[in-house]
């Protein structure tokens, strides 16, 4: 009891000190400082420190001011800092908006390709490198792929790459053509067929010969169906990987790994059948 | 016939009459002797451009001292990101007479210790002890000051105090 009633008075001891207490809360204090040693103690600590600081000499500018502001016409200089204020905000306002749109245009930059073709950057979710230097994966990120925001013709594509074009209308599964879309990737120009069924999409890259080729950032090699081809894996992505005398040629997709190897079936047996 | 006062006019009278209170303020609340000139006209300044909206409604002592504050917060906060070093001889300069005698100089270093204890608070509790102790103003022109609550400022001003005297007993001055 004795605790809470000394937690509740300490609180009010400097506003004691200052006599800006009513007057029940003030004889309450007058009444518990002399019979508790340790409020006692607290209240002597605040007087002292209240003296000490009253203690430290006032200080003094070196110069008066008065004088100069009271011959500067308050309308003068009212405008003019006001007009200098505004100026300095426009100023700055304008600079930052010129930084701005200056960071914009750097990172959403869209390079052009040689026939004048937009393409933009765009980032993989499976990470598919085409054109890559090495496997390193700083290496790699310096060559990531700029992908077209538009499909192309076959006719425009294959105008634009040094190999034919291997695209057939249909694919096993159902899959029917989508579009190409070229690459422009370092040194060399690619294309992505897209094949499509409901539900489901399949990639296949096409790019020329003797450029070597990494899928995903920690992909995972497996027996391949078919001969001549390596498997790779990659989060959810299948990838298969086969060259032909004048090209190379990766087949991408999440379908299980069969489904893909018909795939691959078809484009390196053409003249089969489609089932 | 007596032409009205003009506005300047009246506001030069209080600069004329509260520049070293204020001063005196604004120095011990930034810890710093030569930065609290800046401080200071920029207090005046403000208060120059702001005099035309005045309206009265609080005593020109205290709308001169919120604005001295608020210039002084600034200030505070523009100087956080760089070194500032804290003028901690915030006394009045001694006298050859004075730094002779051993007394003298124990008093100066007392009157240092006692600076670096207010220092050591926080803005705004430093800000309360300096205007009730040092210039001695009440509860209620302080609460106009800072925008507290009556309240407000007697805790406030009672937690001040109490860490003070612990500080003041640490550095051995009580």
């Amino acid at each position: 009891m004795r605790k809470v009633h000394c937690w509740l008075l300490r609180r009010k001891l400097s506003a004691f000190l200052d006599g800006e207490l009513p007057v029940a809360v003030k004889t309450k204090i007058e009444l518990h400082l002399p019979t508790c040693g340790s409020c006692q103690a607290l209240y002597a600590s605040i007087e002292a420190a209240q003296q000490t600081i009253r203690e430290l000499p006032r200080l003094q500018p070196r110069e008066r001011f008065s004088v100069g502001l009271q011959v500067v016409p308050t309308g003068t200089v009212q405008a003019s800092t006001l007009r200098v204020r505004r100026a300095a905000r426009w100023v700055a306002s304008t600079a930052m908006v010129a930084a701005l749109a200056f960071a914009i245009n750097l990172a959403f930059k869209q390079p052009q390709t040689s026939s004048g073709i937009v393409v933009q950057a765009y980032a993989l979710d499976m990470e598919m490198y085409l054109d890559g230097v090495s496997r390193d994966r700083s290496q790699l990120d310096r060559f990531a792929e700029l992908y077209e925001s538009r499909p192309v013709s076959l006719e425009e594509a294959q105008a634009h790459v040094g190999f034919q074009i291997d695209a057939p209308a249909q694919l096993p599964g159902g899959f029917s053509f989508a579009g190409a879309y070229l690459l422009k990737s370092g040194c060399c120009h690619a294309v992505r067929l897209r094949y499509q069924r409901y539900g489901a999409e399949m990639d296949v890259f096409q790019q020329p010969k003797g450029h070597p080729v990494s899928f995903g950032s920690k992909p995972k090699f497996i027996p391949a169906r078919l001969p001549q081809c390596q498997c790779a894996r990659s989060g959810l992505h299948q990838a298969y990987y086969w060259e032909t005398p004048s090209k190379a040629l990766v087949v991408v997709s999440t379908l299980p790994e069969r489904e893909v190897a018909d795939v691959v079936n078809a484009f390196a047996h053409p003249e089969q059948e489609v089932r | 016939m007596d032409s009205p006062p003009k506005p300047t006019e009246q506001l030069g009278e209080l600069f004329q009459n509260y520049q070293d209170s204020l001063f005196n303020m604004i120095a011990r609340l930034i810890g710093s002797y030569d930065e609290a000139h800046d401080v200071l006209q920029e207090t005046f300044l403000r208060a120059l451009q702001g005099w035309g909206h005045f309206r009265g409604q609080a005593e020109p002592r205290t709308w001169l001292y919120r604005i001295a504050v608020n210039c002084s917060y600034t200030h505070l906060k523009k100087a956080q990101g760089r070194t500032r070093s804290v003028n901690w001889e915030l006394t009045a300069v001694p006298t050859a007479s004075q730094a002779q005698t051993e007394q003298a100089l124990v008093e100066e270093e007392r009157k240092r210790l006692i600076a670096r204890a207010l220092h050591s608070l926080k803005p705004e509790l430093r800000s309360v002890v300096l205007l009730r102790d040092m210039e001695e103003l009440s509860y209620e022109e302080i609460a106009a000051i800072l925008g507290w609550s009556l309240g407000t400022v007697a805790s406030r001003l009672n937690r001040a105090r109490r860490l003070l005297g612990k500080k003041l007993k640490a550095l051995g001055v009580m």
